[in-house]
């Protein structure tokens, strides 16, 4: 199952998730290393809204638009469309620890170096399910942080 | 000082900015090149920018090489934010006049230590373009006097490009800013304006003394 949906004009949504599987469950850790995120504690503003649970929600937000624009990439056969979006779901997802969707954004946007999107399907539903993994853990951290 | 930062990724450019305003700066945050380049070829724009390669519109490299086409008293710091495996971004982006880059994803004690190294470059920059503009004022306020100047062993006149004797104070003033006010140096005082005043004396007295033998 694609844990993101992509309606007709092409807005972007999470799938809903039900409360029971709104946590960190033992299937999702290990898909972010929650290290990282800590990391940016350090770096909180007095009197600001936590920094964390902004970085998480720009995350949140963003990672399904990377997606749909892979996926119309994919099917367009559009290898710089998937290699911009590709790298900058990299970008953000290394920044917040999620290191294996970081490692599979790596290999698609190497997949349409050579004009060849044989694997990118197979890479994208890989990364679907890495990112599924990696938003119940951002979800639990947030909810951490409330 | 205020910090420019040029990223499309709305997570990296987030932290990015926590990360400088936790250092102590202040930040001017844009997500495309075109929206930096907009801000930069502003009077007051931040002196120092931090720039993705890989942008919308406009990417890093490009706003580089807009910055050095324009000329500045303080040229800006530039350093730019590439992927690891991009050496041509690299080579492409100090070619278009990026002052540094840091790979990404970056360490942040990095990225601290080039902001830093850059502060100082602008910190010199900035103190040598105040010197250069503190001697480009003095140098409008002086007119020089260059060359020999034949001068009157006597009467101390000079001789002008047009062969004519002039009076000291006349060529200088002319040549210079001096304004000259007279007065009578010491020595003078004694050998002339002595003597002069003796004399008046003399004769004053020997008048009077000739009125009263007339009386």
């Amino acid at each position: 199952m694609s844990i993101i949906r992509v309606d007709a004009d092409r807005s972007t949504h999470w799938e809903l998730v039900s409360p029971a599987h709104a946590g960190a469950d033992a299937a999702a850790l290990g898909a972010v290393d929650v290290a990282v995120l800590d990391g940016f504690a350090a770096l909180q503003a007095e009197g600001e809204p936590d920094l964390i649970v902004e970085l998480i929600d720009l995350y949140l937000e963003d990672a399904p638009r990377k997606v749909a624009s892979m996926l119309e990439a994919v099917a367009l056969a559009d290898e710089g469309a998937l290699g911009r979006a590709a790298h900058s779901l990299k970008g953000s997802s290394a920044s917040l620890g999620a290191g294996q969707v970081a490692a599979l954004c790596g290999e698609l946007e190497r997949t349409g170096d050579d004009g060849s999107f044989e694997w990118a399907g197979a890479l994208l539903a890989r990364m679907g399910q890495e990112l599924e993994r990696a938003r119940r853990v951002f979800a639990a951290e947030r909810q951490k942080r409330l | 000082m205020r910090i420019l930062i040029a990223e499309d990724d709305a997570v990296s450019r987030r932290a990015l900015e926590a990360k400088l305003n936790r250092w102590g700066h202040e930040v001017t945050v844009t997500s495309d090149g075109a929206e930096a380049w907009d801000v930069l070829r502003r009077d007051g724009a931040p002196l120092l920018a931090i720039l993705d390669v890989e942008m919308p519109c406009m990417g890093g490299i490009e706003v580089c090489r807009r910055v050095r086409e324009t000329p500045r008293s303080v040229s800006p710091y530039l350093i730019l934010l590439t992927a690891r495996s991009g050496k041509e971004g690299v080579v492409l982006g100090l070619e278009a006049g990026a002052n540094d880059y840091v790979a990404k994803p970056f360490d942040p004690a990095e990225l601290r230590a080039r902001v830093n190294a850059g502060l100082q470059m602008l910190g010199l920059q900035i103190n040598l373009a105040e010197r250069v503009r503190e001697l480009e004022e003095a140098l409008s306020q002086v007119k020089q006097l260059q060359g020999l100047l034949p001068i009157c062993s006597y009467y101390k006149s000079i001789r002008d490009d047009s062969n004519y004797w002039q009076r000291v104070e006349s060529y200088i003033g002319k040549h210079s800013d001096v304004q000259f006010s007279h007065s009578i140096c010491p020595d003078c005082y004694e050998q002339v304006v002595q003597p002069q005043l003796d004399e008046m004396k003399r004769k004053q007295e020997s008048e009077q003394s000739g009125v009263r033998l007339s009386d």
